[in-house]
């Protein structure tokens, strides 16, 4: 007896249209609860249209197309409740499988507001009547509270045109006469989808299938003439699939067993209990984030933390930053775990210390995303060997590299570390894009893509859209370009400083005192008394230099780090 | 087929360059003309009309649901994560001893039945034995003071919060418990069943055990039952999906969606305010703001055509869109327009920040009573859309 009132208690009180819409959106949206079972679902994305009537999109990771789902059917006696669902396909207008599709369907994806029709495809009555790969049948025997669900979809779906298509005005042949208009692998498109699915329904009733059934069935292309009627034809190369999978109990022809295992949904091996870690895979993932000093990437982190907090998702951080106080983990004000690994620069040393502080991070609990800040002086590509070796305990995602529009070009040309960061990096974030110049995006910006022009560039003004940056599975330029040698701060022989303070000094002091400090001084930063203001958070890079209020209380020790060329 | 070397769908896409769909012929699938508007959205929107008020006040009585949100994720991701049953947990006031996931309402009521809800310290230190994070527990409550177009103010108490001990100091910090005892506010709205909303039920009983309550459709059997053993005598009424009409200018909106920790459904406040617009009051919102103002806009009829303001969680979508970009998009247009934005923590500081960034004008708090910051209105801090606090 599967336990559908868990999923939506109303159950069937407001009828079964009601409930089937409810049960629906709630089995596709508890799947996207939780970050490791969406991702063992395989989806990227969800999104509900509240226009009528109400329909469902979904992206998967794997595919670049939207999977769309909307009601067309429900019927309800005593015993049982059923409801068809049609299942579309979307594809990106740049997709190669496009070319299958329709002239009418291709025409709707070069409609500059596609995207935006997609998402309320049910309400746009062309794209509800288009796009469709299939149906998926619910059905529920209310008394034994038993359920299958069935996949029904053509292996070729075709349409012919009988008197051609072509353009009026020019006469271009756009369709032969008995041409084909469409024709589309529409079961191989659905089946990801189905799998997605089934998964979500196993998942959001604890149960796991009991067994499948498949049928073929003799399929037929469809003619359609030029008076709108429509006549059926053999089709030899078309069958139409139907697959079923029960859950509560029913006795079944075949047991899961025998289901290819090529298109197994993911709860197949939870059932059976093997290889379980690589489908639900629950290790946290691993984001680096780098950049040269003072390019933002504590602002970042700290947007970053949040971003995943109110996703319901908890972060850890593992901080390395070139100086002798942990000055970052006083500045970043939120909720989340961190280990700081405070012996000098990961870059050279870092020889088991990642694993370490991963181990470290997960001793309490496990967090679903570990963002190990490299110190600005750390060239990232010294790491690959370092997150091979932690590969059991955290998943690598990607390298994220920030540089700062206000660095002046030369930097960008000169400075092996700066290019070495950015050639590593998955994601290159242009920060301080709001006091930077139209023309030093541009100009910095394609800078960047010669390095590294794999890499996706973002400029940051305001806030980032953290989902846009790390939502899909990116390739890692890290590991592509991990044949070239690291670049070490030793070799630009930078060097850190620590300036103890003792007593309050003056504002002026203190300013001119940075000021004063040698040209290659990449930052200043640090937490000092000032006359009649008390502590104050310093804040200096390249010349430029920011006092603030502490955000919170502040630590004891009073103190200034400085990083640069020949310090020591 | 075309051409072999350009593809189908460059080849279909230019020979209709310049061209127009209407030229297309021969087709019969659809009709082609008008060919454009069949590419445009049916949006019918149903302008319900739910009346007019005066004005509405919202006084937050404690908008700090939990103090630690690690601890809170720790617990949750301990215990199996987000689909678990809230009433596992082994939080409290549900604590039976046996720890984290080891919990059930059964037990952890057995525990304290006999003083709740008149001796909520006693129910309370038993509590703070056998559960796990008590410390953690804080809650969300509100009181919300609507006048009618004749002058007639009505208050209602939106939520009750989570820990008996926090809730009873922050009902006494504002008035609450008083207002309570003299029948001064009219009806208890709960708007959803999750524990930092619901949980402090028996605080309120303690001091209106005949209040009416009104619940959302979708309560589980456990927080029904909690609602009878907690000491309630009034009238307890199941609000459906939809609009359901309080007052005049006054209505709550149930959302039929699944919820983290095993709950369903939640309502908001809708209120037309006279010559200003609409105002929405939620509780943490977690249908997502863009659901919430796009239903609005859809179902309902307000002065002006105008969403004018907005107090509670902001979440702008509880999962990640497939189109990202479409979340800063619907911000950045500003589309809805609101005049007075009032966040509380359930909102996220990122969002909060958004919205301030985009020029709208969110009212700022006074990070009293251990609420932790001034973007969102805190403990103690009040709004008013209509009237002036």
């Amino acid at each position: 007896m599967l336990n559908f009132s868990d999923v939506y208690p109303p159950m069937f009180n407001g009828g079964a249209e009601s409930f089937f819409y409810g049960f629906v959106r709630a089995l596709i949206i508890r799947g996207c609860f939780n970050v490791d079972v969406k991702r063992a679902l395989g989806i990227a994305g969800f999104y509900r249209s509240v226009a009528t009537p109400e329909c469902w999109t979904v992206k998967l990771l794997e595919h670049k197309g939207i999977f769309g789902l909307m009601v067309s059917d429900v019927k309800e006696d005593e015993n049982t409740a059923e409801c068809v669902l049609n299942l579309k396909y979307f594809p990106d207008a740049s997709e190669e499988v496009l070319d299958t599709f329709s002239v009418m369907e291709i025409l709707a994806t070069a409609e500059p507001s596609y995207g935006a029709m997609v998402r309320d495809f049910a309400s746009v009555s062309a794209l509800s009547g288009m796009f469709s790969v299939g149906d998926i049948l619910i059905n529920i025997d209310k008394g034994s509270g038993q359920m299958s669900v069935t996949l029904i979809s053509e292996t070729l779906s075709e349409t012919r045109i009988r008197d051609g298509l072509y353009v009026q005005s020019g006469g271009q042949e756009l369709v032969e006469p008995m041409g084909t208009d469409r024709c589309v692998s529409a079961y191989r498109l659905a089946l990801p989808f189905f799998r997605c699915f089934t998964g979500c329904a196993a998942y959001s009733l604890s149960h796991t299938a009991d067994g499948y059934y498949r049928s073929y069935a003799e399929g037929k292309a469809v003619v359609i003439a030029s008076d709108g009627s429509s006549h059926a034809v053999e089709c030899p190369k078309n069958r139409v699939v139907e697959l079923t999978f029960t859950f509560g109990g029913q006795k079944t022809p075949l047991p899961l067993a025998a289901f290819p295992c090529t298109v197994r949904p993911f709860w197949w091996e939870k059932q059976t209990e093997r290889n379980s870690s690589r489908v639900m895979d629950s290790r946290p993932r691993l984001i680096i984030v780098s950049g040269f000093l003072g390019s933002g990437k504590t602002t970042y982190i700290r947007n970053l933390i949040e971003y995943e907090t109110d996703k319901n998702r908890f972060v850890g951080v593992i901080q390395n930053e070139a100086g002798q106080s942990g000055l970052d983990g006083f500045l970043v004000d939120y909720d989340y775990s961190l280990v700081e690994i405070d012996e000098g620069c990961m870059c050279c040393s870092l020889s088991g210390q990642l694993k370490k502080a991963i181990a470290q991070l997960s001793s309490e609990r496990v967090p679903d995303t570990i963002i190990l800040e490299t110190s600005g002086v750390a060239n990232p590509m010294n790491l690959i060997d370092e997150i091979d070796d932690v590969s059991e305990m955290a998943r690598f995602d990607s390298v994220t590299t920030l540089v700062d529009l206000l660095t002046p070009s030369g930097m960008l040309h000169d400075n092996e570390l700066m290019r070495q960061q950015i050639r590593s990096a998955d994601i290159v974030v242009l920060t301080k894009a709001d006091s930077a110049g139209d023309d030093e995006l541009t100009a910095t910006a394609r800078i960047v893509a010669e390095i590294n022009p794999d890499a996706m560039i973002v400029a940051a003004k305001g806030n980032i859209n953290y989902s846009m940056l790390y939502g899909t599975e990116n390739e890692s330029g890290l590991l592509a370009n991990a044949g070239q040698k690291g670049h070490t701060h030793h070799h630009e022989h930078i060097g850190t400083r620590k300036i103890s303070f003792h007593e309050p000094v003056g504002k002026d002091e203190l300013l001119k005192m940075i000021e004063d400090m040698p040209a290659d001084t990449f930052r200043v930063k640090g937490i000092v008394d000032v006359d009649g203001e008390g502590a104050v958070v310093v804040q200096s890079v390249n010349g430029r230099t920011e006092l603030s209020a502490p955000g919170r209380k502040p630590p004891e020790e009073r103190f200034l780090v400085v990083i640069g060329k020949n310090v020591s | 087929m075309s051409d072999s070397k350009i593809s189908r769908r460059d080849f279909v896409k230019g020979a209709l360059t310049g061209v127009g769909l209407g030229a297309l012929a021969s087709m019969g699938v659809f009709s082609y003309s008008p060919m454009r508007n069949i590419f445009l959205p049916e949006i019918v929107r149903k302008q319900q009309d739910f009346g007019v008020c005066k004005s509405v006040k919202v006084t937050n009585i404690s908008e700090t649901s939990w103090f630690e949100n690690s601890a809170l994720m720790g617990d949750i991701k301990g215990a199996g994560g987000l689909l678990v049953n809230q009433y596992v947990y082994n939080w409290p006031p549900f604590g039976n001893g046996k720890g984290l996931a080891k919990g059930s309402y059964a037990d952890g009521m057995a525990m304290i039945k006999e003083y709740i809800p008149h001796d909520l310290e006693k129910a309370w230190a038993i509590v703070e034995k056998n559960s796990v994070h008590p410390e953690n527990a804080g809650g969300f409550a509100a009181l919300v003071e609507m006048e009618e177009m004749d002058g007639t103010k009505h208050k209602y108490l939106l939520d009750t919060g989570w820990s008996y001990k926090w809730m009873d100091e922050s009902f006494k910090r504002e008035g609450i418990d008083k207002m309570l005892q003299n029948g001064e506010i009219e009806a208890l709205i709960i708007s959803h069943e999750h524990f930092d909303h619901f949980w402090g039920f028996p605080v309120a009983m303690k001091y209106a055990p005949n209040i009416p309550v009104y619940i959302p459709e979708g309560f589980y059997e456990e927080g029904l039952q909690y609602i009878k053993d907690s000491g309630h005598k009034g009238t307890l009424t199941t609000l459906k999906k939809g609009l359901n009409q309080i007052k005049s200018g006054m209505a709550t909106y149930v959302f039929d969606v699944p919820i983290i920790c095993r709950v369903f459904g939640e309502q908001s406040l809708y209120f037309n305010v006279k010559d200003l617009g609409l105002v929405s009051v939620t509780g943490c919102c977690h249908q997502g703001i863009i659901q919430f103002a796009d239903t609005a806009y859809k179902e309902l009829k307000y002065e002006n055509d105008k969403m004018y303001g907005i107090y509670g969680g902001l979440h702008i979508s509880p999962f990640e869109d497939w189109d990202p970009k479409y979340d800063d998009l619907v911000i950045s247009l500003g589309k809805w327009g609101f005049e007075r934005v009032g966040c509380n923590h359930c909102t996220g500081l990122l969002t909060a920040r958004k919205f301030i960034d985009q020029g709208y004008n969110v009212v700022e708090g006074t990070a009293r009573f251990r609420s932790k910051s001034k973007v969102y209105l805190g403990n103690g801090d009040k709004i008013g859309f209509g009237v002036d606090v």
